[in-house]
């Protein structure tokens, strides 16, 4: 459990042809029993099912029937039970051991089925965001979702405060009043206005993620509202190596090798980082799109808890909710033979600050001969939207 | 308890076919590939495959030991049949199941094939268009708008079946006029049935041989039909998903069809060699289940690929 | 039951065997054949197993460090390295074809199926007795092909077919263009033929063959495991078969079936293939069920616990196998509500196998337990077993089996219900028979220490892959890296164990035959109740030629 967080170097980060900096790595651990440490929410669900229903489940199921075999083994030897009973019905216990594990099964697919559609299926939650004039507290968000997913109650919203040092924080329900749910337009009022120039980010939709109660029932809710994907990352796999594709900025592309082991100063991380990274801003959404040239191969991200075959002439889509801490850069392996060098095609990802993610999509613009997408023109003009928007 | 036998089961004496007919067709098999593998390369320079060797004379050599087994080890059943060994009621019975479960493999070998059909003709197309944040259509490496799973079949078929470029033959000609052929060949053999269950061996030797007619004029008709699709450049078999579905699926019950026939023939040899008797014609049953068999395969190709799916009715 | 000589117009119904050429090559004696069948098996089981002491020296510690030893010593480094790599993945593969098809399959149904069914149901021998001989020779053929195909070039200029035992294309078509690829296709086609013959010879003899008075329902639980698995066999090969001849015709004649560009589908062949496959595993396990019964019930002193609904449970267990298929495909980019489908389905096949553990413990329960040497390898299987069909169980819910997909979990998982059950109930059904079948005894002392030894040795190969898959190392890797050292490391180590095992086993075999312990018919007392305990051990050639009668 130490050494999950790893220092690594900068010569990754030289190889991935920029500037910036990878902070951490997160690696697989040497010794370690369970998983590699959850890095998306929906990885710590993946993890509570596994280790709080799934894990004790079968441990107990395997010492129980250890226990039985132990017990009929001490008991009805030879020695202990010369004479052998001749029975060979007990309508009771054949129903039990019919029953029980229905019971059972029935109990694991509750889980199994909340979480197979959570990553299943593309969240489609909104988020609008705001710059506090310091006076202004209704806001307004545009319930305009597919059917059947329009925001209707007060648990679909959620609203935070970020204050101009860059804190964040969820308001309690009792800090605003939603009017309009299940109409076009809902307008949240805030009590107080927030201090001017914090941001006011307003949440909606119905896909939700994080640790919520046990059964709905026990202990904390954790869960928030996951916004729809901002950010489309197609992978191509190819014998040996990942080409990406940013298609939001521009289509621009780059190729991932293995990185070799001499331009590695942590041995650890040797067939695990690849000559350049996948970079997702902090916090986003993210869609992967993926497709194969030759034959086929899976993106895969142990941390993420997330695998999706790479099939040639076909596209597959998977998502994740970036860590909201920057700084990590995770790691994943090709995980579909795909030849000769199916070890040896690695894949990582970086998790950056919104301003290292903009300045790292500029420059690899620049390496494509693109021109800026991130000027600082757009970035004014954006913000000037936000704050024309708010009422 | 040991000591004479006491029961109907036919015992076999050891025998040379099992070993030969195996050796035979690993023989084969290997001089298909090396067959395969032989021939001129990239720089029209002749390749032997494997080893140095050309296949097609290992392939032929195989195969005719293939067919030498099968004649060595049918003559000898015959031969049994024919002294009484193998006709105790129990061990008919016993015929009956094996060649009941053989049929019912094939059915399922040619599940695979509507597998794959189906799996073609029902979904042509692909998935949703990816969209990106801003709400436009992500591309593909092409410059073409991109489509979740399925893209390839999506741009391959213009998601319609049959697909795009691909002429289908119609139903009603000459497969109509298989499937009526087909269909007589059933009632055909069945008459044949009839006659031999009550004693008519006139009746079954020409129901035998109009049936074997009809089977032959099946696969002149298949044929011609497969010249025209080929000569007219309607489809072809390799390169597209329809030319491959239709000419395996057909081919292969076309294969059956003729296997099928040269199973009545034997019967229709037999048969003047007056091997069959009233209550003793399994060797002939056996052959008309098949027949049978192969008929219901025609009945669900026509339905399926000709009518259905050549009318673009699938999809 | 001495075998006296008796009159028949037949040569081979003397008790007066055939010279040696005819009796092992043109057999058509159930027994010979079955111990062809064995032989077979354990020549097939060596080859395999060396082959996994291969791979898991290979992945001692990290980096390549083994397997650059068999290659060409002349070519560059780099050349060695690639061909290193290319010859892991066609280890991983021919180990994995050569322990499920000539293994396993051999062993359970071809050797204690061939030799035990008929004389379980009074039958003198099979229904087809020359087609129970060339289902043998065709295996025959087909492993000759098999090993053949490792010799000639499969990519670019690399021998042999590289790309794991389940063939997916474009691998296994475009990306494997040599004849190696096309030599195991054809392979696989006897193999499967072979297969499809000798379930129909089963099934035929089981349906038609029994004894007077034994209806199915008093028919012994291994007839039963071998009829429901033949049936297994009929029905999913044949798919198989046509599933291996699209990719011959993509690769030979250019079809598109797996090839998106031509309008095929790549997803097509996993779902043939796993058609296909999830039956064959339980193929592969439901004989070793049966095996597992008779012991249990022989060595409690005590008659099978819940006999009907241990029989149906084999039922619903080969029913429900046919419709779970996609678990094997849940990344491939199935819509999420054929994956709920597959979740639940999958689940299901939990309750017939429960049904059959508990009633093995209770078969036990009440007993009078004697600890044999096959009842030793039934209570290691049972156990394994379970621990193996529990993790199953984790990986049948898609959520998790995203991330556990083709990771080492999956490897530990069809190890504990192979290697540590389908392989436990081998040698359990090989000491509970061997003294029938070759009428010597065994010493059991060599019998308990090779069980020990092999016990300790595959759960310290296959326990700590759990643990490797949960950090997420991919399976079919030839190098991991250094986080993954430690479990690969104590993986090894067991093979070791393990292989010592195997020697001790073989041992066991050499010792038995030069001492040659004269057999008794039935060397289990009262609690061994099935027809073959009537007979002399080793039973006459031809057995029942006056029908035992059932009461
Ligand atoms: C003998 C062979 C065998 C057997 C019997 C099984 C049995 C089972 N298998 Fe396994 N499996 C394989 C051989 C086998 N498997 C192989 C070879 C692969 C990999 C192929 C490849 O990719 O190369 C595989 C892969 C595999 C996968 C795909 C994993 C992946 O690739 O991502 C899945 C997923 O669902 C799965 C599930 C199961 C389940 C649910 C059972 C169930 O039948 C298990 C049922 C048994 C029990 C559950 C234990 C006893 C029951 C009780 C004590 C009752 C109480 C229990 C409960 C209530 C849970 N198996
Ligand atoms: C029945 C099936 C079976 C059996 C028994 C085994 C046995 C073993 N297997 Fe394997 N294995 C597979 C089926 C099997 N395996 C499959 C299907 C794969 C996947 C391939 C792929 O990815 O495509 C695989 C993959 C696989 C891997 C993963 C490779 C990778 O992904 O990179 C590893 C790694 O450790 C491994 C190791 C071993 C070891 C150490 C044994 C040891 O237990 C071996 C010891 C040997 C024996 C236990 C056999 C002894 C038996 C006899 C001598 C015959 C006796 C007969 C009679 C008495 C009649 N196997
Ligand atoms: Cu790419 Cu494995
Ligand atoms: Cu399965």
């Amino acid at each position: 459990m130490t050494n999950i967080f790893k220092t690594s170097i900068a010569t990754l980060a030289i190889l991935a042809g920029t500037t910036l900096l990878a902070a951490h790595a997160q690696v697989p651990t040497d010794g370690e029993l369970g998983f590699q440490a959850a890095a998306t929410p929906l990885a710590e669900e993946v993890h509570r099912f596994h280790n709080v229903v799934l894990l004790p489940i079968i441990t107990f199921i395997s010492l129980f029937v250890l226990g039985l075999l132990i017990w009929v083994i001490l008991r009805y030897n030879r020695r202990a039970n010369p004479v052998a009973r001749k029975f060979s019905h007990n309508t009771t216990v054949e129903v039990l051991w019919t029953l029980i594990p229905i019971f059972i099964l029935a109990y694991i697919a509750v889980f199994s089925f909340d979480l197979l559609y959570k990553e299943d299926v593309l969240p489609d939650g909104q988020k609008v965001s705001y710059v506090s004039d310091g006076t202004s507290t209704a806001y307004a968000f545009e319930n305009d979702f597919q059917q059947d997913r329009m925001v209707t109650q007060s648990r679909h919203m959620e609203v935070y405060v970020t204050s101009p040092a860059g804190e964040r924080t969820r308001l309690a329900s009792d800090a605003y009043s939603l009017e309009g749910l299940g109409t076009p337009e809902v307008l949240v009022s805030l009590e107080s206005a927030p201090a001017a120039g914090s941001e006011i980010t307003v949440v909606g939709g119905r896909s939700r993620i994080g640790r919520g109660k046990f059964l709905d029932l026990f202990g904390e809710d954790n869960s928030e509202i996951a916004t729809r994907p901002t950010l489309t990352i197609k992978a191509t796999g190819y014998q040996w190596g990942w080409n990406y594709a940013y298609p939001d900025y521009g289509d621009f592309e780059f190729d991932a090798l293995l990185a070799q082991k001499d331009d590695l100063e942590d041995s650890s991380l040797y067939l695990l980082a690849a000559t350049n990274d996948i970079v997702v801003p902090a916090g986003e959404t993210v869609r992967i799109i993926t497709t194969a040239r030759d034959v086929i191969h899976s993106w895969a991200m142990p941390a993420f808890t997330l695998k999706i075959d790479a099939v040639p002439g076909r596209l597959n889509e998977t998502w994740f909710r970036a860590p909201s801490t920057p700084g990590t850069t995770y790691y994943g392996q090709c995980s579909e033979i795909c030849g000769k060098d199916h070890a040896y095609m690695p894949i990582g990802l970086r998790v950056v600050s919104d301003a290292e993610f903009e300045a790292w999509v500029d420059e690899q613009r620049a390496l494509a001969g693109m021109d800026p997408y991130f000027d600082n023109e757009t970035r004014l003009a954006d913000a000037a939207d936000s704050s024309d928007a708010a009422q | 308890m040991a000591g004479a036998v006491k029961h109907d089961y036919h015992l076999v004496n050891p025998s040379p076919w099992p070993l030969l007919g195996s050796v035979s067709a690993m023989i084969m098999m290997l001089g298909a590939v090396t067959w395969a593998h032989s021939g001129a390369n990239e720089n029209g320079v002749e390749v032997a495959g494997l080893f140095a060797l050309k296949g097609n004379w290992i392939f032929f050599f195989g195969l005719a030991g293939v067919l030498f087994t099968m004649f060595g080890w049918w003559r000898d059943i015959i031969k049994e049949s024919l002294k009484g060994e193998n006709t105790a009621p129990v061990i008919r019975i016993g015929l009956r199941y094996g060649m009941v479960l053989f049929i019912a493999s094939e059915v399922m070998f040619f599940a695979a094939w509507f597998w794959a059909f189906f799996g073609a003709a029902l979904f042509p197309g692909a998935g949703d268009p990816v969209l990106l944040a801003d709400g436009t259509q992500m591309l593909n490496a092409n410059g073409d708008p991109a489509y979740m799973m399925n893209e390839g079949r999506f741009y391959a078929t213009g998601a319609q079946w049959p697909p795009v470029g691909v002429e289908p033959l119609s139903a009603w000609q000459l497969p109509l006029i298989n499937t009526l052929i087909l269909l007589l060949s059933g009632t055909t053999v069945t008459w044949a049935h009839h006659a031999i269950t009550i004693g008519d061996q006139k009746g079954f030797v020409q129901g035998l041989a109009i049936t074997i007619a009809l089977g032959v004029f099946f696969s002149f008709l298949q044929a011609v039909e497969y010249y025209e699709a080929i000569a007219y450049g309607l489809f072809s078999f390799s390169g597209g998903i329809y030319g491959g579905s239709f000419f395996m699926a057909t081919g292969f019950h076309g294969l059956h069809v003729i296997i099928g026939t040269l199973f009545l023939a034997v019967c229709l040899g037999r048969a003047l060699a007056g091997h069959f008797t009233k209550d003793r014609h399994f060797g002939f049953e056996a052959a008309a289940w098949y027949w049978h068999f192969v008929d219901v395969v025609w009945l669900f190709l026509f339905a399926a690929i000709y009518v259905l799916g050549n009318q673009g009715l699938l999809s | 039951m001495a075998d006296a000589a008796h009159t028949d117009a037949h040569a081979a119904d003397h008790d007066h065997k055939p010279s040696f050429l005819v009796r092992w090559f043109y057999s058509t004696n159930h027994k010979d054949i079955g111990t062809l069948y064995l032989i077979f098996a354990i020549l097939a089981g060596l080859i395999g197993g060396a082959m996994s002491g291969l791979m898991r020296i290979e992945l001692m510690e990290p980096g390549v460090t083994f397997l650059t030893g068999f290659t060409d010593q002349s070519l560059p480094p780099a050349a060695q390295l690639d061909a290193a790599k290319n010859f892991y993945n066609m280890l991983i593969t021919y180990h994995g074809l050569i322990m499920i098809f000539f293994m396993v399959m051999p062993a359970l149904i071809g050797g204690f199926g061939n030799w035990f069914v008929p004389i379980m149901i009074g039958a003198p021998d099979m229904a087809f007795p020359r087609m129970n001989n060339i289902s043998f020779w065709l295996y025959g053929a087909s492993a000759f092909l098999l090993t053949l195909s490792m010799f000639v070039p499969g990519y670019a200029g690399q021998l042999g077919f590289a790309g794991g035992w389940v063939l997916y294309p474009p691998l296994s078509t475009s990306g494997s263009p040599g004849p190696a690829m096309d030599l195991l296709i054809v392979s696989l086609h006897l193999a499967g033929a072979s297969s499809i013959l000798g379930a129909i010879n089963f099934i035929t003899t089981i349906f038609n063959m029994r004894a007077p008075g034994m209806t199915l329902h008093k028919m012994p639980l291994f007839a039963w495991s071998v009829l429901v698995t033949a049936f297994l066999l009929v029905l999913s090969l044949p798919v198989l078969a046509g599933a291996i001849t699209m990719l011959l015709t993509d690769r030979m004649f250019g079809t598109t079936f797996f090839d998106a560009a031509g309008g095929g589908d790549p997803i097509l062949y996993q779902h043939l293939f796993w058609f296909f496959g999830h039956p064959e595993v339980y193929i592969l396990i439901l004989p070793a069920f049966g095996i597992i019964s008779h012991i249990v019930s022989t060595f409690s002193n005590k008659p099978v616990f819940g006999y009907m609904a241990m029989a149906y449970a084999m039922v619903a267990i080969g029913f429900v196998g046919f419709i779970v298929w996609a678990h094997h495909m849940y990344t491939v980019g199935l819509s999420v509500d054929m994956k709920a489908y597959f979740v639940a389905a999958t689940m299901v096949i939990a309750v017939p196998t429960g049904v059959k553990i508990f009633s093995w413990i209770a078969t036990m329960w009440g007993g009078s337990i004697s600890f044999r040497t096959p009842m030793l390898w039934a209570i290691g299987f049972i156990f394994l077993f379970t621990v193996g069909g529990v993790t199953g169980v984790v990986l049948a819910n898609a959520g998790i089996d995203h991330t556990l997909h083709d990771t080492y979990y999956v490897v530990a998982h069809f190890h504990y219900v192979l290697s540590l059950g389908a392989v436990f109930a081998i040698f359990a059904g090989w000491y509970y028979w061997f003294e029938k079948m070759f009428g010597v005894k065994y010493n059991e002392i060599i019998g308990a220490a090779h069980f020990w030894v092999m016990f300790i040795g595959v759960n310290l190969i296959f326990f700590p892959q759990h643990f490797l898959g949960l950090q997420g190392m991919p399976r079919r890797y030839i190098d991991y890296a250094e986080g993954f050292a430690l479990w690969n490391l104590v993986s090894t180590w067991g093979y070791f164990i393990m292989a010592f095992g195997i020697l001790i086993w073989a041992m066991g075999v050499a010792e038995a035959f030069m001492r040659r312990r004269k057999a008794e018919a039935n060397p289990w007392g009262e609690g061994a109740t099935t027809l073959e305990w009537t007979l002399s051990s080793p039973p006459p050639f031809h057995q029942f030629n006056e029908l035992p009668k059932v009461k």
